[in-house]
C-alpha cells in the first residue's frame, strides 16, 4: 500500500479534477434535464476518487499539510487546463472563477480537509 | 372448455357458481381460477430488437409495469431497457422509462418492487416532449431505446440536433478510462467505450443503435465485446487506440462550438 501511495494520489487528483470539471461545465448549461444527468456522471469520478482516498488512508487519517497543498494545487491546475482547452475552442459560458469554490468543496466532501 | 363466473360471498367460504348443464368440469375434477380483471390486450408487450428473452424476465416486466401503472395513476407508456434485456442474468437493475407518468412516486415504486421482486428497479420519468428532446440530442438515449420492451407501441422519428455542450459532457465520462484502466471492471470499460463510440457515431450518422455501436467497437479496437466485458484486453494497445479515438471525437465535438450549432 505504501509504495503505491504516490500513484494513488495521482489517481485521486485525476478523478477529483474530472469531478470539478463536470461541476463547472454543469454551470454553463441551462437545461435542467441535462444538468441532472451531468451531476450523475460527475459522481462516477467522485466515487472512484473516494475509493482511492480510502486506499491511501483506510482509517480516514488526516492528510499532512504538504499533501493537502499538493492535491489542492494539482486539482486546480488540471481543472483549469481542461476548461481552458474548451474556452480556446469557442466553448461559451465557462466561469473559471468557480474552479476554486468547487475544488474546496470537493476536498471537504472527500475528507481531505 | 372455459366458463366465466363470478366469485360470490358465502357464509364460511366464498364460491364460484357454474351452470349444472355443461360439457366438462365433472364434479370432483380440479380447475384453475384466474382473474379476468386485466384485459388481454393491455397485457401484451412490444419487443424492439429483443429476439430472445427468458420467460421469467417477461413475468418480471409484466409485474413491474403493472405496479407502475397502478401507482402512477396512468402513464403514456412504460419502457424497459438496458442490461436486463441481455441474455443471462448479469444485470444490476431493471431500467424503466415512464413516459408522462402523472403522479409518479418514484422512490415508493422502486422500494415496493425491491421488496416484492427482490430486484432493484431504476425509474426514469420523462414527459413525451422531454423524451423527444433527449432522443434528438443524446446518443445514449438512442442506444438504450434501440433495444427495449414497451407496454404500448413505441415509434419515434426525431431529427438529430448536435449540442456540443451536451456531447462534451457525455464524452468527459469516458475520459475516466484512460487513467483508471487497471482499476475498472470489464463491464465498466465496455460502458465507457460504448459511450465514446456512440457519440462518434452520432456525429457521423443520424441514428445510433446498440448493434451499430457494438460493431463499431469491434471494428475500431479489434476486440470482441465478450472479451472486453470479461476484461480480457491488452492495456497498452487498447489504450493507444482509445486515446486517439477520444482525441478525435473530442475535436469533432468542439468543432461544433465554432459552427454555433447549439
Amino acid at each position: 500500500m505504501v509504495q503505491n501511495r504516490k500513484k494513488l494520489i495521482q489517481l485521486l487528483i485525476g478523478n477529483l479534477s474530472n469531478y470539478v470539471v463536470h461541476a463547472v461545465l454543469a454551470e454553463a448549461i441551462e437545461d435542467d434535464g441535462i444538468m441532472e444527468r451531468y451531476r450523475k456522471e460527475g459522481l462516477t469520478s467522485f466515487r472512484l476518487a473516494e475509493g482511492y482516498r480510502e486506499r491511501i488512508h483506510p482509517k480516514r487519517e488526516v492528510f499532512s499539510g504538504k499533501d493537502v497543498v499538493h492535491i489542492r494545487v494539482c486539482v486546480g491546475q488540471r481543472t483549469r487546463n481542461e476548461l481552458r482547452k474548451r474556452i480556446c475552442r469557442g466553448y461559451e459560458g465557462i466561469d473559471l472563477g468557480l474552479v476554486e469554490v468547487y475544488v474546496e468543496r470537493a476536498l471537504v466532501l472527500i475528507g481531505i480537509v | 372448455m372455459e366458463i366465466v363466473g363470478r366469485v360470490s360471498k358465502g357464509s364460511r367460504m366464498d364460491q364460484v357458481y357454474i351452470p349444472k348443464q355443461r360439457s366438462g368440469f365433472a364434479v370432483g375434477s380440479y380447475v384453475v381460477l384466474r382473474s379476468l380483471v386485466e384485459p388481454l390486450e393491455k397485457r401484451s408487450l412490444y419487443y424492439y430488437h429483443v429476439n430472445d428473452l427468458e420467460p421469467v424476465k417477461v413475468t418480471i416486466i409484466q409485474r413491474v409495469m403493472d405496479e407502475i401503472e397502478q401507482s402512477s395513476g396512468g402513464c403514456e407508456n412504460c419502457i424497459v431497457m438496458g442490461s436486463f434485456l441481455d441474455k443471462g442474468f448479469f444485470f444490476n437493475d431493471v431500467d424503466v422509462l415512464v413516459v408522462d407518468g402523472v403522479e409518479t412516486d418514484r422512490k415508493g415504486i422502486e422500494d415496493r418492487l425491491r421488496k416484492s421482486l427482490g430486484i432493484r428497479v431504476h425509474l426514469h420519468v420523462l414527459s413525451q416532449k422531454k423524451l423527444r428532446h433527449c432522443l434528438s440530442v443524446d446518443p445514449m438515449y438512442q442506444v438504450m431505446l434501440s433495444r427495449c420492451v414497451t407496454r404500448k407501441r413505441f415509434l419515434y422519428k426525431v431529427k438529430k440536433k448536435v449540442e456540443y455542450k451536451v456531447l462534451d459532457l457525455y464524452l468527459l465520462k469516458s475520459e475516466v478510462l484512460i487513467e483508471n484502466f487497471e482499476f475498472l471492471s470489464g463491464n465498466e470499460k465496455y460502458d465507457l467505450v460504448r459511450n465514446m463510440i456512440a457519440i462518434d457515431l452520432f456525429l457521423k450518422s443520424d441514428k445510433v443503435s446498440r448493434s451499430s455501436v457494438d460493431k463499431e467497437i469491434e471494428r475500431v479496437f479489434s476486440v470482441r465485446i465478450r472479451d472486453l466485458k470479461k476484461n480480457l484486453v491488452e492495456k497498452r494497445s487498447f489504450l493507444k487506440i482509445f486515446r486517439k479515438k477520444y482525441e478525435k471525437t473530442f475535436n469533432a465535438v468542439l468543432n461544433h462550438s465554432k459552427n454555433g450549432s447549439e
